[in-house]
C-alpha cells in the first residue's frame, strides 16, 4: 500500500461512462474509489453535472435514468469527499467546466484529474499549445484518462 | 447497526491506521467503509447499471466512441464548442 491514498477528481463523464459500461476503464476507476484505493473529491457542481447525465442523448437512449443516477450517488456519497465552493485560482474562458475541475483539484490537494475531455487532457500534454504555461503554473497537477490512471495504479502496485 | 470483533495481525492494523490517517477518518469508519465496499462495491456498478451495460454492448459502440459521444453531448448541452 502506498504511503498515502491518491487524491483524485473525476470529470462527470467518468461517472456516465461507469454507469454505461461498468466493466470498462471508467467503471474500474469508480470501483477503485469504492474499494478505498482512491480518495475522490467532488463538489455540488460535479454532483449537479452527474444528475444531468440522463438528460443527454446517448445515456438516455441506453437507459440511464434519474433513478439509476441517484442510486449511484447514494453509493458514492459515503466514500467521497465534498469540497464546498473551491476558490477560483484558475480560469479557462473557453470552458468554465474545465476551470471548475482544476480549481476543485487545487482546493482538495488532488494531483490527478481523470477525464476523457480532450481540452482538459491537453492541459498537461506537453505537445499541446498552452500546456507548458499551465504545467509551469500548476506543476503538481496531472490530467489523465481512465486507462492512464489504472495503468499508473497497477505500476505502483507492481513496484511495492 | 451491528458490532463485530475481529483479530487481525499487528502489521495489518498498522497499515489500516496509516490509511485512516491519510484519509482523515477514524479507524473504525475506515474499516466499516472498506468492508462495505468489499461486500457490495465491486459489483455495485453492474447492479445499478443493470441492462444499460448490455444495451451498450449491443449498440456496437466501443469505449472510445462512447467517450467521444459523451464529451460532444456534454459540450453541446453547455453551448461550448468541442472541435479542435
Amino acid at each position: 500500500m502506498s504511503e498515502a491514498l491518491e487524491r483524485v477528481v473525476f470529470d462527470c463523464n467518468i461517472f456516465a461512462g461507469g454507469l454505461i459500461s461498468p466493466s470498462g476503464s471508467a467503471g474500474e476507476c469508480i470501483e477503485r474509489v469504492l474499494d478505498g484505493q482512491l480518495m475522490l473529491f467532488w463538489s455540488e457542481y460535479v454532483i449537479g453535472e452527474i444528475r444531468r447525465i440522463p438528460k443527454k442523448d446517448t445515456p438516455r437512449r441506453l437507459g440511464v435514468t434519474d433513478e439509476k443516477v441517484e442510486a449511484l450517488l447514494a453509493r458514492l456519497l459515503p466514500v467521497c469527499h465534498l469540497v464546498e465552493n473551491p476558490p477560483t485560482l484558475y480560469q479557462r474562458p473557453i470552458d468554465p467546466k474545465d476551470s471548475h475541475y482544476v480549481n476543485l483539484a487545487l482546493a482538495s490537494q488532488a494531483k490527478l484529474i481523470v477525464s476523457r475531455d480532450k481540452h482538459l487532457l491537453s492541459l498537461t500534454n506537453p505537445t499541446k499549445p498552452g500546456a507548458s504555461e499551465f504545467m509551469a503554473k500548476f506543476p503538481q497537477l496531472q490530467v489523465l484518462d481512465p486507462a492512464q490512471l489504472l495503468g499508473m495504479l497497477r505500476s505502483r502496485k507492481n513496484n511495492e | 447497526m451491528s458490532t463485530i470483533t475481529i483479530r487481525i495481525p499487528d502489521r495489518t492494523e498498522a497499515k489500516l491506521q496509516q490509511i485512516a490517517k491519510a484519509a482523515g477518518k477514524p479507524l473504525e469508519q475506515l474499516v466499516g467503509d472498506v468492508l462495505e465496499a468489499q461486500t457490495s462495491g465491486r459489483r455495485m456498478l453492474e447492479e445499478i447499471s443493470g441492462d444499460i451495460g448490455q444495451r451498450f454492448k449491443s449498440s456496437g459502440m466501443n469505449e472510445e466512441e462512447l467517450a467521444e459521444r459523451l464529451e460532444q453531448e456534454d459540450h453541446q448541452s453547455r453551448g461550448v464548442p468541442y472541435d479542435e
